[in-house]
């Protein structure tokens, strides 16, 4: 489900511009989600976990104003909310991308005020694992003690001690197993409440066995899907970043997911964002300096020029870490890489052979495929959707033009693009070589042999500046290569977007004052340490720099640095 | 007892203007048998004060030391004693420009009568953006102070009386139980005066003390004849948390002993930026020209030799607690050794000889002053008319007054239980006793307690200018909200919403605002609806009209022939289409549109975009300003916070989340967990 809506949410994002009404969205999403929900589509436990988890991200991104919103309507928790936010989560971030004044959000976060209170329980690892050697039921709040007394009889074992227990139903008095108990007290534990662990025998009768007693007890409800590392956040246990972290490690499927997860929890996330604040700190004084004291002490505006140099490499680094979570996402869903081209030039077959299976019907006649053929692969340790498209041509045949029309879809939201062209048609490509943009990969088949290959090296030069591979899927001459290739180029997926729209001079500087301000706000909120003196410092810095700067100014003045303040486009 | 003091009142006390306004008399009827509002201290605070709740309607009157020769720079130029100091001759700038316009757009006076006397007019920050452009004139001391005078007289239901205040007095409120509310003032001679609102501004007279080297003397200001209220000072340190800070002021020179001929001359603007609202087009009578010249090596090397000298002060272990932003020579050569300073050398009047040495504020002994002049450009030959000096004077710490700069009084070490829990009712204070710094801060704060008591008195809702209305907002919230350990001078850094807080709509901000209060008068609001029914017709006009990019860049305007269409004020706006333009190819509509109207059109479809941006982040902060906490929360409860936030939040008492936020060392997750205990459906309790 959530598959569902996270592909229908950034198929809207890709189709529609920058700046969409969050209402329009908001309601997109709403709507896949009930359609999910009416099919009853089968949901896994852990997606609901994560889910909550990055839909906490979520609302950290949104806008201020959106988040409000979505606050007021809300009066009961609702799940539907988090599997939004968890999409909107997703999709924004992507749309973050090129706002380098708006890297993040607050932290506000969607309080259910009417749970906190209470102790809840719920099995910690995955349901759907099959059959499991061991479940962990974990049980978090006040009454955690206290159950696991009536569950074992017993009095608690000591605290952070592993212990064997035998738990029985307090009402029953039926043995439900025999089980290890750890009992954690708060603050110091995961969500900085007292928390009870139950490493219970695999298994699904133990374990429904088990929360069906725990369901009975009065003061326990069961856990809203997140709930465990939502308090923890509220008990300051993670932070967001952390959280963001620990929800990807949780879901990480291969090992790049795992290291990258683990990279984001261990907080080095954070401490970009700390020198990143410090730095544009500086910047903002120095404008403020300029602003403020300009015509006392006789600063020039050119003191703002030589920050620009400053500010010019934060944005290139913010863009190249935002391009790093960019990835982290494409992680999650998958790098999306298109395989397009004339009809009958082997597409499906190269894709079969991607896939080291049938998973497209390949026949002598052009057009067979008419629909996207999707296969996800581990590649490089990347999760990879490969598209199989209709081969492009003029049709006239309905359901071939409308599998043309997905095609092109398809081609333009890919990440990366691979051409094929068959080598003994390639002379009527013209259309198709328009759709050669730089970066896409050209693999030209059926060039079974050296021969064939001299042959082809004129058609090398057709596209200068994109990497040109000779294949021959039939044969697999130079396949292997081409899939080592293919796996770098996954790796590197991204490439940073120039998005800045470059003033000739600076024409109004208490504007790009104001742009470096709100950088400054949103690090502070992305690290969560805004300093309310903020202001009192930044007069002091700015004070402090007034002096200092003009000696600056006097080192610049011979050569003024010609950057601009990147003014970002808003339309 | 009222009836006797009513006997041993002064005359004048009753001045003639409260008969002609009979009806407005009659709304403060509960205060007939006395004054209604009385301001102590004639500075800039005390003149705003005074006259705004006058025009208010309240029957106020200014006690001030010396009634005749007082008012501004505060009787700097004393007829008797030429040349005596306060301190720069000049109003406004960038930020206290600002407040002037503020000032203006509520009928303060400050900029009206600046206008008057204005002698050199300078708008600064013109190169950098609207927003932050400060304008500036330099006054004429001898005619300001006429002109403040002639306005105060001009002020209905304003009296001005002469003496020295020695105490404050109170009396328990008849309503509320453990509540004292302010009764009036006793004067040195005896006499005393009973009001329903007391405005405070005190200046550098409270418990003020000269400096020069090391002779020192009682006084708020040199050569006045005025000595510091010390009786008062005395009185006020039972009740309130007072404490010393300092302020300084340069020499005075001779002008015809200054040679100008290799000095960079910076002439008034060729055209005047008037302070105010009311004097579109304003041409000031005669205009001089300043110099600027800077300090050199020996200047240094004189101070630094001779820094032993300085005076021994009492606050910030002997050096008193200066102004960062205006600092004194002394503290500039030890924070900078190496820069050359800036001095503008700035003539204090037309029919003066006086030049007032802008930047180098300072206390040494008299003959180092001098010699330490001498060593700068183009005074070689100086004379000296007055020494500089520095005052140490006490202010109040302005966490102790409410939003409304009432006092709270929250007393240190109160010797009666009973006056240590009871609050002060009607006891506003103002201008450097609270620790401000600068004219147009006094004056702001003046205006913003003066219509507040007068407010109080009328028995009405008070008024509270919050920070994304004007630069007056922001800087009593600071105080407030923050207070301050040093002079707090004004900056439009200190602003949030420095978009939309400009010198140019200050009057759109609160002339309509000021009008509901009561204190503008008729004439200004007509203008100011003419000005705005203008706006108004050529906004509507400019953003009615559009041209297809291509036809906007036949016009040979800079916009992508394939962009979309764009409006008239959008195409200023988005490609800074000039207004010129606009008149080209719609002469017939736009050809009566005023200069200041296309001025004011020009600068909204400026900053259009990004103050949607800041007007949705003024209505997220109006929102958590919502958010109250109970008068009577126990921050010690939330166990989640560090002593040190908790100790903070149970001595400020935030009374809503923004107040919160805005306290020093105070972390976004405290309030994240005030918010989530505030929140209106969550009950107060923590477990």
């Amino acid at each position: 489900m959530a598959a569902t809506v996270g592909s229908n949410g950034s198929d809207f994002l890709r189709h529609s511009s920058r700046g969409t009404s969050m209402r329009t969205f908001l309601r997109l999403c709403f709507s896949s989600l009930e359609v999910a929900n009416v099919f009853d589509l089968p949901v896994r436990e852990n997606d609901f976990f994560s889910l909550s988890c990055v839909g906490e991200i979520a609302w950290r991104v949104l806008d201020k104003n959106q988040r409000l919103e979505i606050w007021e309507k809300l009066d009961d928790p609702q799940p539907l909310m988090w599997k939004t936010a968890e999409t909107l989560g997703k999709v924004w971030r992507t749309s973050l991308r090129g706002r380098v004044h708006r890297v993040g959000g607050l932290r506000w976060v969607y309080h259910d005020s009417s749970t906190s209170a209470s102790t809840v329980f719920s099995l910690a690892s995955g349901l759907n694992t099959g059959r499991a050697a061991v479940s962990i039921v974990r049980i978090s709040g006040r009454h955690a003690g206290e159950t696991l007394k009536q569950l074992t009889k017993k009095e608690l074992p000591p605290v952070r001690k592993v212990a064997l227990r035998d738990i029985t139903d307090p009402i029953t008095q039926e043995k439900l197993d025999s089980c290890i108990a750890l009992y954690f007290k708060g603050p110091e534990s995961f969500t900085g409440e007292d928390v009870v662990e139950l490493h219970l025998h695999g298994g699904r009768a133990v374990v429904s066995g088990v929360l069906n007693t725990l369901g009975r007890f009065p003061e326990l409800s069961p856990a809203k899907p997140g709930e465990f590392t939502r308090r923890a956040f509220e008990n300051g246990k993670l932070d967001l970043i952390q959280v963001e972290g620990l929800a990807d490690l949780i879901d990480s499927g291969t090992e790049a997911q795992r290291r990258q997860a683990l990279h984001q929890m261990s907080g080095e996330g954070s401490t970009i964002y700390n020198d990143w604040r410090q730095r544009i700190m500086r910047c903002v004084a120095h404008h403020e300096a300029v602003i403020d004291f300009g015509e006392d002490e006789h600063i020039s505006n050119e003191v703002i020029r030589s920050v620009q140099p400053e500010v010019m490499r934060l944005i290139n680094e913010i863009e190249r870490h935002l391009d790093d979570n960019r990835r982290g996402e494409r992680m999650r869903e998958g790098a999306q890489i298109v395989i397009f081209g004339p009809p009958n030039a082997g597409k499906s077959s190269l894709l079969n052979l991607l896939a080291k299976r049938e998973a497209a019907i390949v026949s002598e006649q052009p057009g067979t495929t008419r629909d996207i053929i999707e296969v996800t692969l581990n590649f490089s340790g990347f999760p990879v959707v490969f598209s199989d498209t209709a081969g492009i041509r003029n049709s006239s045949e309905k359901i071939e033009i409308e599998g043309i029309k997905r095609a092109k879809e398809r081609y333009n939201s890919a990440d990366l693009r691979i051409c094929l062209l068959d080598a003994d048609d390639i002379g009527k490509i013209d259309e198709i070589s328009d759709m050669v943009v730089p970066g896409t990969i050209v693999v030209i088949n059926k060039v079974d042999d050296e021969e064939k290959e001299r042959e082809m090296q004129v058609w090398r030069e057709k596209f200068p500046g994109n990497i040109t591979w000779m294949v021959s899927v039939k044969t697999g001459r130079n396949i292997p290569q081409l899939f080592q290739d293919l796996g770098k180029q996954i790796t590197e997926c991204v490439s940073p977007l120039l998005r800045g729209q470059f003033l000739e001079e600076e024409e109004d500087c208490v504007l790009a004052a104001e742009e470096l301000r709100e950088a400054l706000r949103s690090t502070c909120r992305i690290v969560g340490t805004v300093d309310v003196e903020e202001n009192d410092l930044l007069n002091r810095t700015a004070q402090a720099l007034a002096g200092s700067l003009v000696v600056q100014y006097d080192r610049y003045v011979q050569s003024p640095p010609r950057y601009a303040i990147p003014r970002f486009v808003k339309n | 007892n009222r009836g006797n003091v009513c006997k041993s009142r002064n005359s004048y006390i009753y001045p003639r203007t409260l008969q002609k306004s009979g009806r407005q008399v009659r709304s403060f009827s509960s205060f007939i048998q006395g004054v209604d509002v009385i301001v102590i201290g004639g500075g800039h605070a005390g003149c705003e004060a005074a006259a705004a709740s006058g025009r208010m309607g309240a029957k106020t009157v200014l006690i001030t030391q010396r009634k005749v020769k007082t008012f501004m720079f505060a009787g700097l130029m004393n007829n008797r004693d030429k040349g005596v100091l306060s301190c720069n001759p000049s109003i406004g700038g960038v930020g206290k420009g600002h407040i002037v316009k503020e000032i203006d757009a509520l009928d303060g006076l400050m900029g009206r009568v600046a206008d008057l006397a204005g002698i050199h007019y300078r708008v600064l920050n013109v190169t950098k953006g609207y927003a932050v452009q400060g304008p500036r004139a330099q006054m004429d001391r001898d005619i300001y102070k006429q002109s403040m005078q002639q306005e105060l007289e001009k002020t209905p239901n304003l009296s001005i009386l002469e003496g020295t205040v020695d105490d404050i007095l109170e009396e328990k409120e008849t309503s509320g139980s453990y509540v004292n509310r302010v009764k009036g003032v006793r004067l040195k001679d005896g006499r005393e005066v009973l009001c329903g609102s007391l405005v405070l501004t005190t200046g550098t007279f409270l418990g003020g003390t000269i400096h020069c080297g090391t002779h020192s003397q009682p006084a708020g200001r040199a050569g006045e004849g005025e000595e510091g209220i010390h009786a008062l000072a005395e009185n006020m340190k039972k009740n309130f948390p007072l404490s010393h800070m300092r302020t300084g002021t340069p020499p005075r020179l001779h002008g015809k002993s200054i040679r100008y001929d290799d000095l960079e001359p910076q002439p008034s603007d060729a055209e005047p930026h008037p302070l105010s609202y009311l004097n579109v087009g304003h041409r000031p009578r005669e205009t001089v020209t300043c110099h600027i010249t800077h300090t050199t090596q020996q200047t240094h090397d004189i101070v630094r030799d001779h820094i032993h000298l300085s005076p021994k002060l009492i606050g910030n272990e002997g050096h008193g607690v200066g102004p960062r932003y205006c600092p004194s020579l002394e503290s500039k050569v030890k924070r900078y050794p190496d820069r050359t300073h800036h001095i503008f050398l700035e003539p204090e009047g037309l029919n003066t000889d006086l030049v007032y040495p802008n930047g180098i504020s300072t206390s040494l002994p008299a003959d180092i002053q001098l010699s330490m002049l001498r060593t700068i450009p183009g005074l070689e030959n100086v004379e000296m008319a007055r020494p500089g000096y520095s005052v140490e004077y006490l202010y109040n710490d302005p966490t102790s007054l409410h939003p409304t700069l009432e006092t709270k009084r929250v007393s240190h070490e109160s010797t009666s239980r009973e006056l240590n829990d009871s609050k002060v009712k009607g006891l506003y204070f103002a201008g450097q006793l609270n620790g401000s710094t600068g004219y147009e801060e006094a004056a702001g704060q003046g205006l913003y307690a003066g219509i507040n008591a007068a407010l109080s008195v009328g028995k009405r809702e008070a008024f509270l200018m919050d920070r994304s209305q004007g630069y007056i907002g922001v800087m009593v919230d600071d105080l407030v909200n923050k207070g301050t350990k040093e002079p707090y001078r004004i900056f439009t850094s200190r602003s949030e919403y420095r978009l939309s807080l400009r010198p140019d709509n200050a009057d759109q901000r609160l002339t309509a605002i000021g009008r509901q209060l009561g204190c503008v008068s008729t004439e200004r609001n007509a203008m100011f609806n003419k000005k705005m029914e203008e706006l108004s017709r050529y906004r509507q006009m400019l953003s009615s009209v559009s041209l297809t990019a291509t036809a906007w860049s036949k016009h040979g305007a800079s916009i992508d022939p394939h962009g979309v269409s764009r409006s008239g004020l959008e195409a200023i706006g988005k490609h800074r289409v000039s207004m010129d333009k606009l008149r080209e190819i719609w002469p017939e509509q736009l050809k009566d549109m005023t200069r200041e109207t296309e001025r004011q059109l020009t600068i909204e479809a400026y900053y259009h975009d990004h103050l949607i941006r800041q007007e949705r982040e003024i209505g997220v902060f109006k929102r958590d300003l919502n958010r109250s906490i109970p008068e009577d929360f126990d921050f010690g409860r939330l166990k989640s916070l560090s002593n040190e936030e908790r100790e903070k939040l149970n001595t400020m008492k935030p009374r809503s989340i923004a107040a919160a936020t805005s306290i020093c060392g105070i972390t976004p997750n405290t309030v994240l967990e005030l918010i989530r205990f505030s929140s209106p459906r969550r009950p107060m309790n923590i477990d």
